[in-house]
């Protein structure tokens, strides 16, 4: 996205995030960046412990696999430091 | 003609239109509300800082009744497809049977390979797949375990209400013509012949056109979109407004050859 529209607020409407959030607040709406979550946990699943644990796991062996998939690639960012 | 604009033309063309002293409302498409409600989707983000902006410039928001649906229809199966996926856990503290389980498996494999086919499709049974595993359930519980109807009322009760509180908590308003507050909002009366008459032009489907109608009948200067077909519709009508549409989808269209009016 560009850095126009980033700084939509500024050009446009003058706006920080801070008094956007007051402006909400005063019109009693909630932002659209909470939606995902505020479905997220209406659709709150009830998991046993086990489910809990299964998943915990899982999101284990995740990161585990995202650390060492992001090894070679420091590797890689670093050599041009190590030339110098 | 109308134009397509691409998310990051957007201060420019709001500019342009405070100028104008156009009506600030709008109406939102189904991928606009699915997308902000569920992160997994792409342009997740940027739909989502969208509509903060507009909401917090003093936009007003409609769905129509097609756009209301349609998002209920998705919350219900996303709901449906991930406690479903739970039952079949070896530790789910739900009793199914066998017969609904190995239908479960099965269609999350097929899911696994259109996904995978597929990135912009989402890991989420439709409603096909839904009447399929339904009738491999009783009706009510039977023989120790859990009939269909119970399995709704563990899932679904209360969810779907919420989901569109949720929906009305941001303000979006459903589309009504009787509606005191939306006077001055239409200015036309929404009827079929339009909706059929959209559909002609470019063969969008009859969902799309009745919410392009619903669009074309009220003063709201431009609809937000995700959808292919909205922007095709706009740029292929004469008669019809803008489309606000991430930069990447706004890019596609020069490659159409749409006729310039």
């Amino acid at each position: 996205m560009s850095s126009n529209f980033k700084s939509l607020r500024l050009l446009l409407i003058g706006y920080t995030k801070a008094e956007k959030e007051i402006l909400m607040t005063q019109s009693k709406k909630k932002l659209f960046s909470t939606l995902a979550q505020d479905l997220k946990n209406i659709r709150k699943r009830p998991l046993s412990d086990e489910q809990i644990e299964k998943a915990n796991k899982v999101l284990d062996k995740q990161r585990e696999d995202l650390r060492k998939d992001d090894l070679p690639k420091r590797k890689i960012a670093r050599r041009p430091e190590a030339d110098a | 003609m109308g134009r397509v604009i691409g998310f990051s033309e957007l201060p420019d063309y709001l500019l342009s239109l405070q100028k104008k002293g156009s009506l600030k409302a709008t109406i939102l498409d189904t991928n606009i509300l699915v997308t902000s409600g569920y992160e997994v989707r792409e342009d997740h983000t940027d739909v989502t800082q969208v509509l903060d902006v507009l909401a917090a410039s003093g936009f007003r928001f409609f769905a129509t009744v097609n756009t209301k649906s349609e998002f209920l229809e998705f919350q219900r199966r996303l709901i449906l497809t991930e406690n479903l996926l739970d039952s079949i856990d070896e530790h789910s503290k739900l009793s199914i049977p066998r017969s609904a389980k190995a239908k479960i498996q099965t269609l999350r494999g097929t899911l696994k390979s259109t996904t995978g086919a597929d990135r912009e499709k989402d890991f989420i049974f439709n409603d096909s797949h839904l009447k399929k595993i339904k009738q491999e359930f009783s009706a009510g519980d039977h023989s120790g375990h859990q009939g269909w109807l119970e399995i709704c009322k563990l899932f679904l009760d209360t969810r779907l209400q919420s989901v569109a509180d949720e929906l009305e908590n941001r303000g979006i308003e459903y589309i009504s013509q009787h509606e005191g507050s939306q006077k001055e909002i239409f200015h036309t009366y929404i009827d079929w012949p339009d909706a059929i008459a959209i559909s002609e032009k470019s063969g969008v489907s009859f969902s799309d056109s009745m919410i392009l109608n619903a669009f074309q009948c009220s003063h709201c200067p431009f609809i937000v979109s995700k959808d292919f077909d909205v922007g095709y519709a706009v740029l292929a009508d004469h008669q019809l407004k803008d489309a606000v549409m991430p930069d990447k989808m706004a890019r596609e269209f020069r490659h159409y050859h749409f006729a310039k009016v």
